[in-house]
């Protein structure tokens, strides 16, 4: 296994096992400025994932040690908003199922070009690909970021933030977003910055939770040469590189308190002292910082300063999980649909009514990145037409909050069936009855049904849809 | 960075210059040693699966050299490979279809060993 340069955001970890594949795939992911970690085998691999915090895989499918397929699902067991893209050199389609409907987010066939490589990577999301030269933390040119439109929904919980961005932009006060996680804190982040008088200055990005403690300092405040071991030259940290613009610390509440105090200090003076530096230098830098934990409580337990909290929490911004933005999920899914459907070249008409009730119903816990990574799965498993119910990945079933799962379907079938009732009746009609004993027992929730059938909801939506065809 | 020779079918010019030209000139020699490494291991794990018919090697193999065989250019290899690869998957794979494979594959891969070697030595390669 091999490390690379800690960046602002975990590595991305590479798993393949052909050395020249390897060395090919990772001198084109850092000659992006993308950092990476590498391992040969399935056993590496788990290590680095452990090690690493990546939130990315590129994962070949066959490994000396174990098949890709079960190592992914290991991963995604371990950390289920990982992003797995499977490369393979044998590019059936029954394997690209295989890989998409056991949880990965894309599969590449190899001999892949460079742009396929960089494109699977940027649409993983969560890794926006940094410019060459920007340092460690990510820069969005001023072009690029967006304006509240790039919400999409209008519920009343997503106008309220538009409505907060829009007055909170122009100021110069710090902004304190909160908000599960996929729930787009970095987006609002971006719009804030964008709708501001600082939009043309530069955004750095800084995750806090993904660097190295004992590197974190240097990150935010740079370091001179020599300053300690590794230190071969002077680096600006990211605090001078968002002079004139905008600091967005990400996870901020993952901060280690020795770098809290400097950032306290830091936020009063206006100034940075660069590790291994003497002279202060003033910057002009707007803060925004986000967490998906509830910052009180990490100050109640002492892990995060209160004069620190008390000072970044000017204005905060709770992002609305997607569960509470009522048809938004519908407008989302749709707008994703026509999108990733016209970066493929396919032709989709829409989500079934059946599907827009489902998604109405379903909790998101990895709100719209969840909800995004399920369109894509869609689009880039089926041909085109009508989104039905059939068409859903089998995970997101898995999101359903179970209910307290009754013992045994024959539990549930003696409960409402008379054996008499059944015998000498043909197999299927049998399972029908089954089947809808077991619906009824469950209110009509066919996640729930299929879970005690120990059958996947789609088979469970096929089934019903032929008895409706009749 | 045309290569001469009758090596010059083995491997799709066009495609190699492209690969050495992703990598940059820092990497792409390293890369040519490492392809290289790797097209005679792969060459030497085919051969040593071959006395007890350790299809489970044979498959993870052909893998591999359809991988470094596409990924060169080499498409005459990269059929070989996938035929090879394809008739593995089966449950109990034919010895007598697999043998031809296996030969013909070997020896593509030492015609893409050949063009990899001319192209660091002929003074037209990165070295």
């Amino acid at each position: 296994m091999s490390t690379a340069a800690p960046s602002a955001r975990p590595p991305i970890l590479l798993i393949e096992d052909t050395p020249s594949l390897m060395l090919l795939y990772r001198s084109v992911l850092t000659n992006a400025g993308l950092a990476v970690i590498t391992a040969t085998t399935a056993v590496e691999g788990m290590n680095a994932f452990h090690s690493s915090g990546a939130k990315l895989v590129l994962l070949d499918m066959v490994l000396p040690d174990k098949n890709g397929i079960d190592l992914m699902q290991d991963l995604l067991r371990l950390r289920p908003d990982t992003h797995v893209i499977v490369m393979t050199a044998h590019g059936s389609i029954n394997m690209a199922v295989e890989a998409m409907r056991a949880g990965a987010h894309e599969f590449l066939v190899k001999p892949f070009d460079e742009g396929k490589l960089l494109n699977a990577v940027a649409n993983a999301g969560g890794i926006p690909m940094p410019r060459r030269g920007a340092g460690r933390g990510t820069v969005v040119p001023a072009q690029n970021a967006p304006n509240t439109s790039a919400f999409i929904g209008g519920s009343d919980a997503m106008a309220r933030i538009h409505a907060k961005i829009a007055s909170v932009a122009k100021s110069m006060a710090t902004v304190f977003i909160t908000g599960e996680s996929g729930t787009g804190k970095e987006l609002c982040a971006l719009a804030v910055h964008g709708n501001s008088a600082r939009a043309a200055g530069p955004f750095i990005a800084l995750n806090c939770g993904a660097i190295p403690q004992d590197l974190l300092e240097s990150e935010v405040f740079g370091h001179m040469k020599g300053s300690f071991t590794g230190a071969i030259s002077d680096k600006q940290g990211a605090a001078t590189a968002a002079d004139g613009g905008t600091l967005f610390l990400d996870e901020i509440c993952e901060m280690a308190p020795a770098l809290q105090t400097k950032l306290l200090r830091f936020l009063q003076t206006t100034t940075v002292v660069p590790v291994g530096a003497t002279r202060p230098r003033k910057v002009n830098v707007r803060i925004i910082c986000a967490t998906n934990r509830d910052p009180m409580d990490s100050v109640r337990r002492g892990q995060f300063r209160e004069d620190l909290f008390y000072r970044l929490f000017v204005v905060p911004i709770h992002m609305p999980a997607l569960r509470e933005r009522g048809e938004d999920v519908i407008e989302i899914a749709q707008t994703a649909l026509t999108r990733f459907a016209s970066e493929e070249a396919k032709q989709f008409d829409g989500l079934h009514p059946d599907v827009q009730s489902l998604f109405r119903s379903l909790d998101w816990p990895g709100n719209v990145r969840q909800l995004l990574n399920v369109i894509r799965n869609i689009v880039v498993l089926h041909a085109g037409g009508m989104v039905t119910t059939a068409m859903l990945p089998d995970s997101l079933y898995q999101t359903v909050t179970a209910a307290p799962i009754l013992p045994v379907i024959t539990k549930v079938a003696a409960d409402k069936l008379d054996l008499d009732a059944v015998l000498g009746k043909p197999l299927a009609e049998v399972e029908r009855l089954v089947i809808e004993a077991t619906l009824a027992r469950f209110n009509g929730s066919v996640p729930k049904a299929a879970r005690v059938l120990e059958l996947s909801p789609s088979t469970l939506y096929r089934k019903i849809e032929g008895w409706a065809k009749g | 960075m045309m290569v001469q020779g009758p090596q010059a079918l083995a491997v799709d010019a066009a495609q190699f210059d492209r690969l050495l030209a992703m990598v940059g000139p820092h990497v792409a020699a390293d890369l040519i040693v490492q392809l290289r490494a790797d097209i005679l291991t792969a060459q030497d794990h085919l051969l040593a699966a071959v006395p007890a018919m350790d299809w489970a090697l044979i498959r993870a193999q052909s893998h591999v050299v359809m991988g470094l065989a596409g990924t060169i250019g080499a498409w005459d290899l990269h059929r070989l490979a996938r035929q090879l690869n394809d008739l593995v998957q089966n449950a109990a794979p034919d010895r007598q279809l697999a043998m031809p494979l296996i030969s013909a594959t070997v020896a593509a891969l030492n015609t893409a060993f050949a063009y990899l070697s001319q192209h660091t030595t002929d003074g037209h390669g990165p070295r």
